[in-house]
């Protein structure tokens, strides 16, 4: 299914879009015991910024899915790292999943039944897959956030 | 049964926001230490070692982010914050002082290590 019926956007990010330091980045091998790690650090992002526990758990799997994603995908060869930052500005939430890897590439003999981009790309408000100046693979997510009452 | 061996993780922490330093670091503290076989009572001391650089590093570093690189294997856990500035590893050290109880990290961890540009704090799990 091509990635625009799917609401996404494939792009290259330039580093110019980039806040200097976002909120939050934690770099982790590229292991699947560690997917659990960014999933539960995303628990201390949600205490911090008082997001609703139903918007928590889309953040939640939608960063597991894109994480799975580099686990699966990106180091066909040995492993590598992966880096998830987080930064919260004008009431959405913006995560960014980056790999070393060989890229978003059409995979016949993929493990997986192909469903982690489109279920992410129904659970962020937006989603733009490409690279950034680094040439690292990026999933770019933003979460627009629904003030608690 | 013969339970197998964790092997040796790592994660590197950037915040810019110092008020995500202490629920993120410890968190991915406490899951690297559990997978380490941590026992409970270092487990405990270890989150005590992130609560007291969460509560200090942010204001001692130049930039207003902090860095923190978690190193954990069955021995142990090595915690690396930094780069801090100038004498930042020493003002960090002399921060984690509380009345009545002393250094937290002097108490606490098996080495507390200022160096030129990072602190090094170890815990060790087990001999």
């Amino acid at each position: 299914m091509p990635a625009e019926r799917l609401g996404m956007r494939m792009s290259r990010h330039e580093r110019d879009q980039e806040p200097q330091t976002p909120d939050f980045q934690l770099i982790l091998p590229a292991r699947p015991e560690n997917v659990a790690v960014v999933r539960h650090a995303f628990g201390g992002l949600g205490d911090v910024f008082d997001m609703p526990e139903s918007t928590l758990a889309d953040v939640k799997l939608a960063v597991t899915e894109a994480c799975t994603n580099v686990v699966v995908h990106a180091y066909p060869d040995g492993e590598g790292p992966m880096a998830v930052s987080a930064d919260m500005a004008d009431g959405a939430l913006t995560v960014v999943v980056a790999d070393e890897g060989r890229g978003i590439l059409p995979r016949p003999d993929s493990p997986g039944l192909g469903l982690g981009l489109p279920l992410i790309a129904t659970l962020a408000s937006s989603l733009e897959l490409g690279t950034n100046d680094q040439q690292e693979t990026e999933v770019r997510m933003t979460f627009e956030l629904e003030p608690t009452t | 049964m013969t339970a197998e061996l964790p092997r040796s993780s790592e994660a590197t922490v950037t915040v810019s926001r110092a008020e995500l330093l202490g629920p993120v670091l410890g968190r991915v503290v406490g899951m690297l230490a559990a997978r380490a076989q941590c026992p409970i009572d270092r487990l405990d001391d270890a989150l005590l070692l992130t609560d007291a650089v969460a509560a200090h590093a942010p204001g001692l570093a130049g930039n207003g982010s902090v860095t923190v690189k978690v190193q954990t294997d069955r021995k142990g856990l090595l915690l690396l914050v930094g780069p801090l500035p100038g004498d930042a590893a020493q003002a960090l050290v002399a921060a984690a002082t509380l009345p009545g109880v002393g250094n937290v990290f002097e108490r606490v961890a098996d080495e507390v290590r200022p160096l030129a540009s990072d602190l090094r704090l170890h815990l060790t799990f087990r001999p």
